[in-house]
């Protein structure tokens, strides 16, 4: 067993192979061997957000290793599994959150599952309704704004 | 979603087709400044590109595109995203489309010959509609 502790000193006892979906732990427990019974500090992961991410792992516990990048493969943000479609139904602040700290622990199928996640929020909405959903501040004037509406003449009538 | 760092926006922004991207420079000042960076879109090509649009003439429009911008964003020649997917695609427009068409996977600094044929890439894009310059007035 392996434990980790939050940035808010929660201390969490995993198993060897749900620690090593994290490429950081992976390669911090080679470097500090395996008789070291001291607890992994992990000082950019709050203990909510932590308990989030094990709880994707001990999900994904039996998947086999993410592959490395192919730029052959389809690339598609459709192909979510409906077990993580329902993993990340979370607030926005909370998803932000684990996306920062998957991939701080390096873990690209989290990493990836956020990123699609919030791809999939993004698509199809109109820049009024992608602002309405992140809370963005338009902080153009509106002549600059018209000046970009006139530079993406080719993108804006598809 | 503006406060991540520039490499995670992009990471989430390369899984949209980039025309839906470019929209976004309307969100806020920060967005458009990210979206517009020659970092930017070399990582939305490397990412999806070569996929997101597998017909032979989408993918070598916005590649003749980018290598506008970027050529427009560092005032230079730049390398263009070499990989079997875009040469593929380059070949295939060469030979479905038009063949006066010349796209270069070169390394910049050869300037007379490339900046000869990116000028005739460019009056071919006039043609087919693709925007010109769009980088160009955020140097």
């Amino acid at each position: 067993m392996v434990k980790i502790t939050s940035s808010d000193n929660q201390e969490f006892t995993i198993s060897k192979e749900i620690a090593n979906q994290s490429v950081l732990i992976k390669n911090m427990l080679e470097d500090v061997g395996e008789s070291d019974d001291q607890p992994i500090p992990l000082p950019n992961v709050s203990g909510a957000i932590l308990q989030k991410v094990i709880e994707y792992a001990t999900m994904h516990k039996d998947d086999p290793p993410p592959a490395p990048e192919d730029e052959t493969k389809l690339k598609t943000s459709e192909d979510i599994e409906e077990r993580d479609k329902e993993f990340m139904q979370l607030d926005q602040g909370t998803m932000f959150e684990i996306i920062l700290a998957a991939n701080y622990l390096d873990m690209k199928n989290l990493l990836d599952l956020g990123c699609k996640t919030v791809a999939n929020m993004i698509k199809g909405k109109s820049v009024e309704e992608v602002r309405k959903l992140f809370n963005i501040v338009n902080d153009f004037t509106p002549e600059e704004e018209e000046q970009i509406r006139k530079e993406n003449e080719w993108c804006e009538d598809r | 979603m503006d406060s991540l760092p520039v490499e995670l926006a992009t990471r989430i922004l390369c899984h949209i087709d980039l025309p839906e991207v470019f929209k976004l420079r309307r969100l806020s000042k920060s967005f458009n400044n990210l979206l517009v960076t020659e970092y930017f879109i070399t990582q939305w090509f490397s990412f999806s590109i070569k996929e997101q649009h597998p017909g032979p003439v989408p993918p070598i429009n916005l590649l003749l595109w980018r290598t506008r911008a970027l050529q427009a964003h560092s005032r230079r020649i730049v390398k263009v995203v070499d990989s079997p997917g875009l040469r593929k695609a380059a070949d295939s427009h060469r030979r479905s489309c038009d063949p006066r068409i010349a796209v270069t996977f070169h390394t910049a600094r050869r300037t007379p010959p490339c900046r000869k044929r990116i000028r005739r890439i460019s009056s071919a894009q006039l043609s087919s509609g693709i925007p010109q310059n769009p980088v160009a007035r955020f140097k």
